[in-house]
């Protein structure tokens, strides 16, 4: 305990109260910043950088010029809407503190593990009665396997149902030890099962993840803690019918009978621009779109002919 | 060269009122319309302004107008501009506006309110082709700006009802209560099983409400016949017996109809379908300069005959001018304080100027012992009490008279029937009017004895109580508790599977018509109450569930046929509530509730027993713990325990943010310029040193107005006493007849009158913001944010952003929130509690807010909490939509308030959308285990609209799609398409949570 400095804490995007999404019942979501992936189609590209950045929503904007007073280094130009300069930006956050309509915030703040579990033990009644409970999400909270462990412990002495959203890259032997007794439920990305492909989309290749994933499966049927496979729907890279019969494939072949598929959902695109980043997604890309569910019905057959239940958000 | 021919505005109103009159003089058929069944109608009428630089009046006399120049001394009423500005802009108000400037104090009436509204008639006559035209134009432009809302709104609602009804759960048979029904939640019956059900609700929704003249004029014939203030003989009427005998003759007089093809026999007007009673003594002399506009105004509008027209213009309206509720009340107690503060709309609603008789009587008095049984009672307890005085003899004659009134409508009923079925060429119908005539020669003189019975004899029981005293009141309570002995014995005669499954049927077809019967009438509103009021119904409540008198679960089979034709009709009215005791109700019950919540959008009102039996008991320590387990919701939410309690919960509707706005006004309030309270402090000057100062300024408005309120109310309650006795409700409550007092005289065993509070969330935000902005964190002084918050904001978008962004609001979590929503409602239930009813007993303190929170909203300027000017306040206590997007944190923080400052109850209004990935079962359950959580951690109540934001705007600016698209105001339903602007906006505003 106390303030040990081999102790990393992780910047906290956000403990979102309630979420439909994350898992069964009524859940709290810890989102961590930082990850060891780089995917194209990352729903949150702000979780992927793990320093504190800055995220500017000019539709909240009321300009009231306090930003551009309180600037040291001259980075926002005012105008209608106002621009900050990447380039001067140091991310010493000043505007953030004098901003009256949280159109400029600063994304990750330092939160201990007693923060997050005091935040999330008032909705402790409706974990319980509607079988939630919190999930770590981010971001990739394995990446602080530590601070992980810790919050993971804390929350299943208050009773919680804990659950861990992962893209698999981890080291298996920290992750048993540290992560394992203290989780219910798994949810592990399984996006492109092709190496270059995952290297190509994702940033880095992929044989750590899988060998992770078979081995917490093995776990799994051997009584240890149950593991759910995910695979985002991303139209044209990760859905092409060659991606996903080699996924059917690899299910099939290792025994894994059922998988979820998650429908692209395009609503968090303008994202980039809001913390400065510039994007070569087209616009007339079909991730612009809501998933076609034509295309998601011709996949579960896919799976289905092969002995694997599609569960589908 | 211009001024000296553009007239001075008293010139110019002078001349106006010289043409109008010269008009009237010159053409007879007009001048008819100043004459009456009683002579002429005479009235003097002024129009001035507030500093009397201006004042002209008509005199209208024996069939003549004079205009003058001058208000003479014997005036009966005055339309009151605030400056002569307004009268110019009165001029060229339309019909919205004009509205609006009552609302807003710029003009106002005093005096005889009923003869202003005579000499309105007499106007409207002369534009009614105009007023057309320009209602056609509002409506049109309303409509414009509703399709740009609802642009680019997804339009898949219009087919949502269709589906919601098609998948419906499976019950079990679990509850102890449930004798008979194996599926309780009878999923194997849609509307289509039930034809002459579907066939009247169509028919209601296709037809328009029609004014009846009928109540009005027969209480007219009477009291010309009999005198009102004299008898006859010159000798003072005992007012039970004045309104007894006048009572006898208005339904052994009206006309006895049984709808064609209905299983029930009795209507509450002349038109079976859809009726208007006009109670000219509450709500129907309002509505006098109406009676030809609202035929074709924008909401709420009527149909009217001619003869109606002229039987309410020339016979009732002339009759009741000066006797109606409100006008007692100013002549009785000089014009006091309270009436002139209820007559400016801004802050205090006094709803006994229309209605004492939200409450619910001892229905099952008459069922068990029939009206003969009950006459028994009367006389052997004259017969036993030899020390009964002049009032108590009085009294219980008076209700012996009120039985004999409903004992000769029955007759007449029966009469009609008989005649129907002997004329009927279908032996089917002919079948079954033989059987409702057999019925009706036996209820309800005699004992109910089997479903059909008893049903009837409620329904005869609910239009008598509704046309004695005021037709919206009236409740039916613990449904399922009063008919389940009945089901149950009739179910037990019947021998074969087959036989069984047909009473069942049987059972949900005689529910579904009580319903249709239920909502066969509306209130009659005049414009300006239906701003306030839109779409809403009377409201007759019936309550499920629950615990019984000696806490046992409550849940019977009527408890879920009840809820079956709640779910297949999906009406505005009657208003469904349903009790849930948890640990003791089933989670089946609670999930059924929640399905017809969902099948519905936005019906029952769903109330925790338990936070109600706490609240009730910590106020109440000396009542009987089994008599409130049996209370039951009223009006829109308020408890009454039935049988035996007189609660007049909606006594005073208080707007709290106008004491508010008075503490930062030294006791003026700024919309209407009137210095009305007390002086506390001038923000200005520097005053307020710390915020306690400043709250304390705020607590003292608060009991200075509300004071008012007890006031005037205990005021109204003496004028019901002498004009609204009500002796055929007395007889249904205890202990009116061993006490031989009425209830508006003290008779009933627990006595209580309810404050209702407005704008809670807005107030609180705003302390909150004045503490931590002003002194706590020193970021603003006091002075500056008044002058903010005087420009609504303008200039100071910063300052309103903050506050948004950085108060924690109630509804968010945050523990100083909380504190200061705390403080309020503490105070407030304290003060109620600490006043007194002329009846004994004490004020009760609730949260609920029909559409107020729309009109005070329209009438309050910004709040510190950031709120514009004339924006709507939230809805009950419901948090700000802002609060935060999480629903848990709304519902934790609601839930944590303390039972005993709600025991008037409390309107919590949420939207709620299902996710699309849940199954119908899996959006059942979310609903449950919510509710289920909310109520352990001690919520009262909460009422769900489950319809998305597209669907809304979609329904907005295409109300054809959605005719029968129904939700929650505030404790009361409505349908959305009915709603006035500010309410649809109001709602469609409100946070549109995911269910988890």
């Amino acid at each position: 305990m106390g303030s040990d400095k081999s102790f990393k804490r992780p910047l906290v995007i956000d403990v979102k109260g309630n979420s439909l999404d994350d898992g069964p019942g009524t859940r709290s979501v810890v989102f961590f910043k930082g990850c060891p992936l780089d995917c194209y189609w990352c729903q949150n590209p702000e979780s992927k950088r793990v320093e504190a950045e800055l995220l500017f929503d000019g539709e909240k904007c009321v300009g009231s010029g306090e930003c551009v007073k309180a600037c040291p280094e001259e980075a926002i130009e005012p105008g209608q809407p106002l621009r900050v300069n990447r380039d001067k930006c140091t991310l010493c956050f000043q505007c953030v503190d004098v901003c009256p309509s949280t159109a400029l915030e600063r994304v990750g703040r330092e939160m201990s593990v007693e923060d997050i579990v005091k935040k999330v033990t008032p909705y402790k009644p409706f974990f319980k009665n509607t079988g939630g409970g919190v999930t770590l999400s981010g971001g990739e909270p394995t990446l602080f396997m530590d601070f992980a462990s810790r919050l993971l412990k804390r929350l299943r002495e208050e009773g919680i149902h804990t659950l861990v959203e992962t893209c698999g890259l981890f080291n298996f032997e920290s992750f048993t030890e540290k992560i394992l007794p203290h989780v219910n439920l798994i949810y592990m990305d399984m996006k492109i099962v092709n190496y270059e492909g995952h290297k190509r989309w994702c940033g880095v290749g992929n044989e750590k993840i899988i060998e992770n994933f078979l081995r917490l499966h093995e776990m799994w049927r051997k009584g240890g803690v149950e593991i759910k496979p995910r695979t985002p729907l991303i139209p044209g890279i990760t859905d092409t019918d060659d991606s996903m019969r080699a996924l059917a494939r690899f299910y099939k072949e290792h025994g894994i009978t059922q998988t979820a598929l998650m429908k692209n959902n395009p609503t968090w695109l303008n994202k980039f621009e809001k913390i400065g980043l510039k994007t070569d997604i087209a616009k007339e890309s079909p991730i612009h779109e809501f998933y076609d569910q034509e295309r998601f019905e011709y996949i579960r057959k896919m799976f289905e002919d092969e002995g694997i239940e599609v569960l589908e958000s | 060269m211009k001024s000296a021919l553009t007239p001075k505005p008293s010139e110019e109103l002078y001349n106006l009122l010289k043409s109008t009159a010269d008009i009237f003089n010159s053409k007879s058929e007009l001048q008819d319309a100043m004459k009456g069944s009683q002579g002429w109608i005479n009235a003097t009428i002024g129009f001035k302004t507030a500093d009397n630089k201006m004042g002209s009046a008509v005199v209208i006399k024996d069939g003549h107008i004079t205009a003058k120049d001058h208000i003479p001394e014997d005036v009966d009423a005055c339309l009151i501009f605030r400056e002569e500005k307004d009268f110019t802009d009165y001029q060229k108000a339309g019909k919205d506006d004009a509205s609006l400037m009552i609302l807003k104090g710029r003009m106002w009436i005093e005096g005889t309110i009923a003869l202003y509204n005579y000499c309105d008639y007499l106007v409207n006559l002369l534009y009614l082709d105009e007023a057309r035209a320009a209602t056609r134009e509002i409506i049109r432009s309303h409509q414009i700006e509703k399709l740009r809302i609802a642009d680019g709104a997804d339009t898949s609602g219009r087919d949502g009802n269709v589906r919601r009804r098609a998948e419906v759960l499976r019950g079990e048979k679990v509850d102890p209560g449930v004798k008979w029904l194996k599926d309780p939640y009878l999923s194997e019956y849609t509307l289509d099983d039930f034809a002459r059900v579907k066939g009247f609700r169509k028919e209601r929704f296709d037809t328009k409400a029609e004014v009846s003249a009928e109540h009005g004029k027969l209480l007219t014939d009477f009291f010309l016949e009999n005198g009102y203030e004299k008898k006859k003989d010159g000798k003072p009427w005992d007012p039970c017996l004045r309104k007894a005998e006048s009572f006898y003759h208005l339904m052994a007089n009206r006309k006895a109809l049984i709808r064609e093809g209905d299983l029930l026999a009795g209507t509450y007007t002349p038109n079976p379908i859809f009726g208007l009673v006009n109670q000219p003594y509450t709500f129907g002399w309002q509505v006098w300069g109406e009676l030809r506009t609202h035929t074709f105004r924008e909401l709420d509008s009527y149909i009217s005959t001619e003869e109606t027209i002229e039987t309410l213009h020339k016979h009732v309206m002339p009759f009741y001018a000066r006797r109606n509720i409100q006008d007692y009340w100013k002549t009785m107690f000089d014009t006091p304080l309270a009436s002139r503060i209820h007559e400016r709309y801004f802050s205090i609603f006094y709803y006994g100027t229309v209605s004492h008789a939200t409450m619910t009587p001892g229905h099952e008095k008459y069922l068990q012992l029939g009206l003969n049984g009950m006459r028994d009672l009367i006389d052997r307890e004259l017969a036993r009490d030899k020390e009964a005085d002049e009032e108590k003899k009085n009294t219980l004659k008076a209700m012996r008279i009120s039985m004999d009134a409903v004992s000769a409508y029955s007759r007449n009923l029966a009469e009609q029937v008989l005649k129907e079925a002997e004329a009927a060429s279908d032996p089917v119908r002919k079948t079954e009017l033989e059987e409702i005539h057999r019925i009706l020669l036996r209820v309800p003189d005699k004992p109910a004895e089997t479903l059909h019975e008893a049903i009837q004899a409620m329904w005869i029981i609910q239009v008598a109580l509704g046309l004695e005293s005021t037709d919206e009141g009236p409740h039916l309570g613990r449904l399922d508790q009063l008919l389940q002995p009945y089901f149950d014995s009739d179910m037990k005669k019947l021998k074969t599977e087959e036989e069984r499954k047909a009473y069942v049927t049987r059972a949900v077809e005689l529910i579904g018509c009580l319903y249709m019967r239920l909502s066969s009438h509306y209130i009659i509103t005049m414009e300006i109450v239906s701003w306030m009021n839109s779409g809403g119904p009377p409201s007759t409540v019936i309550v499920v569930g629950g615990v019984t008198r000696e806490g046992h679960d409550a849940v019977n089979d009527m408890t879920y046929i009840i809820l079956k034709v709640t779910a297949m009709l999906a009406l505005n009215d009657p208003n469904m509530h349903a009790r849930v005791m948890t640990g003791v109700n089933s989670e089946t019950y609670l999930k059924r509730v929640c399905e017809v919540n969902y099948i519905t959008g936005a019906t029952p009102c769903i109330h925790n027993d338990a936070a109600m039996i706490e609240s009730l008991s910590k106020v109440n320590p000396e009542w009987a713990i089994e008599d409130i387990r049996d209370w039951t919701a009223n009006g829109c939410v308020e408890p009454c325990i039935p049988g035996m309690h007189f609660p007049t919960t909606g006594s005073v509707e208080f707007n709290l943010m106008a004491p508010l706005e008075m503490a930062l006004n030294n006791g003026t309030h700024p919309l209407l310029e009137w210095d009305l309270g007390p002086r506390t402090g001038s923000v200005e000057k520097g005053d307020f040193k710390t915020f306690e100062d400043f709250f304390d300024a705020f607590k003292e408005q608060h009991a200075f107005l509300c004071g008012q309120g007890v006031i005037g109310n205990n005021q109204i309650e003496q004028v019901h006493q002498q004009h609204m006795p009500s002796p055929l409700m007395s007889s249904l409550v205890d202990d009116c007849i061993s006490e031989g007092r009425g209830v508006t005289r003290g008779g009933a065993r627990y006595n209580t009158s309810g404050i209702t509070s407005i704008g809670l969330t807005d107030v609180t935000d705003s302390l909150s913001a004045i503490k931590r902005m002003v002194f706590d964190e020193k970021k603003i002084s006091f002075k500056e944010f008044k002058e903010a918050l005087h420009y609504n904001f303008e200039g100071h978008t910063g300052l309103r952003a903050w506050i948004q962004n950085h108060v924690p609001k109630f509804g968010s979590g945050d523990p100083d929130a909380f504190a200061m929503v705390d403080r309020v409602t503490r105070m407030v239930a304290d003060f109620a509690h600490s006043q007194k009813t002329i009846r004994g007993g004490h004020y009760t303190s609730g949260w609920w807010s029909m559409n107020y929170h729309a009109v005070y909203g329209r009438v309050s300027g910004a709040s510190p909490s950031g709120r514009l000017a004339g924006e709507a306040f939230t809805p009950g206590l419901t948090p700000q939509p802002s609060a935060s997007n999480n629903i848990m944190d709304n519902l934790l923080d609601v839930a944590k308030l303390a039972p005993e400052t709600l025991d008037n109850n409390i309107a919590f209004n949420i939207r709620v959308v299902p996710s699309p990935k849940d199954t119908h079962e899996q959006t059942i359950a979310r609903m449950a285990q919510t509710l289920q959580t909310f109520f352990e951690q001690g919520g009262m109540q909460v009422q769900f609209i489950m319809l998305n934001t597209d669907t809304l705007k979609d329904a907005m600016a295409h109300p054809e799609y959605y005719p029968d698209l129904l939700v929650r105001i505030s404790g009361y339903c409505a349908y959305f398409t009915q709603l006035h602007r500010d309410l649809q906006l109001e709602i469609i505003r409100r946070n549109e949570f995911g269910l988890g």
